[in-house]
């Protein structure tokens, strides 16, 4: 199936294709079906439809010049490249582009691990180092610093950070954008910038002073369009000598709203890793009294169902990164000002492990309670086993809904912000036509980026496996995120069919922020060839397909 | 030596249970001669799995167990090998297994030709037999 980049002819693209193939060799630019196979989206909810966004072509570069020949040739033949470091954005895309018939700029050859300091803490990487490959190569050298993993290892600290990925341990370091510092782009016009400290030539704090001197555009190119990155610096923290996690329990409902403002407090003062909520009266979904009373928000009611099931209504796991002692003294000082908060708080000691941990610490989960937490992650331990809760394949298409498409929205940090949010989301649930029984009165925050809170916008899809069926939940996904807007929800992340509608609501003073990010898109990539469309910034020269998924 | 063929033939012997709604070859690609696997992945925990397993590798094929996940063998064993070059690699595992790996083989230019689920009696997730091959050399 030929297809072309929107207004290339077939010749035109031959010569650029050959072109290409000058740079990179034969061997690394992909045309055929089974060479651009790889790039389309598993998880496409417009799969096999006239419109999937499928590659015309994927080409491999191996290093930073090729990149900028590769840049100059679209330049000169008005090819819209998509970049991807891993190209594991599954939920979010996966490797393919926001316009139909780019060529894919697939960066997995260049895979080197450019330097890990384990005295100043911090990695420098390219584009194709996958986060199995750093911690492989931090343990093979027996190097004193843990990374930071998103679920699934096989992603890339680039790629992931690019879109904003998260990860599990100490605050500072999974919100793995914020924890970068400094970087090396190809720009639109071919010629190589670096960020920060990177700009001064010699400079020997290039990966730990982010900021350089004056404005520092790192940030365009977090979920944006304006550059080819091709290194990375990361933050990492340093290997502690111990792990220890415990429990938490409150009774009531209202006891969330101390709860968290306790949390919030440990966490903000560096004591905490990522603390996983939960509720336990999840299990009471199927009385029907439980129903009655989470559908009136009776927290009395649900208060006294609790009780008599001898439930408690939250509870929260927390971690502690650091010395025996200091988790310890981390632990009990916890206990002391959450107690304060909540004097009915309930405590249990979890697992506590010296570092290194053994693999069955990394696997097993010896705590004396049900945990949700996966150790391997909130050990920065990367691996796939993610994969066996959920997937989605070309083999079993019709389990399409059984994985999120990858809605999460941010709400207030705070017990009552979560609270409204679950009315919120009931409300919403019933506007849309959703076969929602009852609210998520159990549904808890995710603390995935340390001074926010996320939330999946309770989405239950339709078991419609047909084009139809996915067209119509894909038109109910969009009226969820128009009615999270207009209750103040807006989405961190979005796959490329729904970029353009997240990112008009990010709405203020006539989408002042999008027209802004525009104009530097047309500014600095006259041609828009660099990823049109991501994150709904749309150069003019391919303007027209604004908004062209959701037809 | 097994070729395709008997690689799924035996597959499907031994799987005793299965049952065939689709015919297996039925890939246009089927009369394209594909080589011996050099590997058999397989899901220790099944023994329609394990039995296959003593085929392949009284065969000489290089055998590699999981227990569902694939993350344990994929940086020490699997990754070194196809960093080499494609191969051609049998299994039989589960359909998550099966997701990770031809995701991963993706990467070093291999694709799934084939996949086969079985299903099992006894209500567990059912198995799926494949062969992930090389894909076509480049033509200049
Ligand atoms: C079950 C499941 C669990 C998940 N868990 C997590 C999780 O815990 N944390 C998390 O963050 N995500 C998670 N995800 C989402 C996703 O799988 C990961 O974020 C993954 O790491 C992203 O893929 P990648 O790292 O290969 O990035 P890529 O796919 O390489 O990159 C992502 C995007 O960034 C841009 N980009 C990439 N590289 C470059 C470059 N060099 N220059 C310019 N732009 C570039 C492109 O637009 C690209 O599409 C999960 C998904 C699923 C399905």
């Amino acid at each position: 199936m030929a297809i072309l980049p929107p207004g290339v002819s077939a010749e035109s693209f031959a010569t650029a294709i050959q072109r290409l193939r000058t740079v990179v060799g034969n061997d690394w630019v992909f045309t055929s079906d089974e060479d651009v196979h790889p790039y389309r989206d598993h998880f496409s909810y417009i799969k096999n439809q006239s419109n999937e966004l499928i590659p015309s072509a994927a080409v491999g570069p191996d290093r930073v010049e090729q990149v900028q020949d590769i840049v100059r040739i679209a330049n000169e033949f008005r090819i819209p490249l998509y970049s991807i470091s891993t190209g594991k954005n599954f939920a979010y895309g996966g490797p393919s582009p926001n316009v139909r018939g780019s060529v894919v700029v697939d960066l997995k050859r260049m895979d080197k691990v450019i330097e890990v300091d384990d005295k100043r803490h911090f990695a420098v990487v390219e584009p194709g180092v996958s986060y199995i490959d750093l911690y492989n190569y931090i343990q093979e050298r027996g190097l004193k610093v843990w990374i930071d993993t998103p679920d699934p290892g096989w992603g890339s600290p680039i790629g992931n950070s690019l879109d904003h990925g998260i990860g599990y341990t100490l605050g500072f370091y999974r919100d793995h954008f914020g924890a970068h510092c400094g970087m090396e782009v190809v720009l639109p016009s071919g010629e190589v910038m670096r960020t920060g400290m990177g700009a001064l030539p010699g400079s020997k704090s290039w990966h730990e002073y982010k900021h350089g001197f004056g404005p520092d555009p790192a940030g365009l190119f977090g979920q944006g369009n304006f550059g080819i990155v091709t290194k990375m610096g990361f933050r990492l923290m340093p290997q502690p000598e111990h792990w220890r996690t415990g429990m938490v329990r409150v009774p009531k409902r209202a006891d969330l709203i101390a709860l968290i403002e306790a949390v919030n407090y440990l966490s903000d003062l560096g004591l905490i890793g990522e603390p996983w909520y939960g509720s336990p009266l999840g299990a009471l979904s199927r009385n029907q009294e439980f129903i009655d009373a989470a559908r009136a928000f009776n927290a009395d009611k649900l208060d006294s169902l609790a009780a008599a099931a001898n439930l408690p209504s939250w509870e929260v796991e927390l971690q502690f990164y650091g010395s025996a002692g200091t988790t310890k003294a981390g632990w009990d000082y916890a206990q002391e000002v959450i107690t304060r908060k909540v004097p009915a708080a309930r405590f249990v000691d979890g697992e506590s492990f010296s570092v290194p941990l053994t693999p069955a610490q990394i696997q097993n989960n010896s705590a004396p309670y049900t945990s949700r937490m996966r150790r391997n992650i909130t050990q920065g331990v990367p691996g796939l086993g993610v994969w066996y809760q959920t997937t989605r394949t070309d083999n079993n298409p019709n389990n399409w809904n059984e994985t999120h498409i990858g809605l999460f929205s941010l709400v207030g940090r705070s017990g009552e912000a979560v609270m409204q949010a679950q009315k919120d989301f009931y409300e919403i649930a019933q506007i849309v036509g959703l076969p929602v029984t009852m609210p998520g009165i159990t549904s808890t925050p995710v603390n995935w980026y340390q001074h926010a809170f996320l939330m999946g916008s309770g989405f239950a899809a339709a078991g419609d496996n047909t084009p139809e069926g996915k067209l119509k939940a894909t038109k109910v996904l969009r009226r969820i995120l128009e009615e999270n807007a207009k209750r103040g929800y807006g989405d961190y992340r979005a796959p490329p069919i729904l970029q353009d509608d997240v990112a008009d609501q990010y709405s203020f003073n006539n989408h002042v922020l999008h027209r802004f990010n525009e104009t530097l898109k047309n500014a600095i990539d006259p041609n828009g060839i660099l990823s049109p469309g991501r994150a709904g910034i749309w150069p003019v020269a391919y303007s027209s397909l604004r908004g062209s998924l959701r037809k | 030596m097994i070729d395709r063929r008997e690689f799924v033939t035996t597959g499907l012997l031994l799987a005793g249970a299965s049952t065939l709604s689709t015919p297996v070859l039925a890939s246009p690609a089927a009369d394209i001669g594909i080589p011996n696997p050099e590997l058999f992945i397989y899901d220790s925990r099944y023994p329609q799995a394990r039995e296959l397993a003593k085929t392949m590798g009284a065969a000489g094929v290089k055998l590699i167990a999981i227990e569902g996940d694939f993350t344990p063998v994929w940086s020490a064993t699997v990754q070194p090998l196809w960093k080499q070059r494609p191969m051609v690699v049998a299994g039989m595992t589960t359909e998550r297994a099966l997701f990770v790996l031809q995701t991963l083989a993706a990467d070093y230019r291999m694709k799934l030709f084939q996949s086969h689920v079985m299903e099992l009696v006894g209500g567990s997730e059912p198995l799926h037999q494949w062969l992930l091959v090389p894909r076509a050399p480049k033509q200049q």
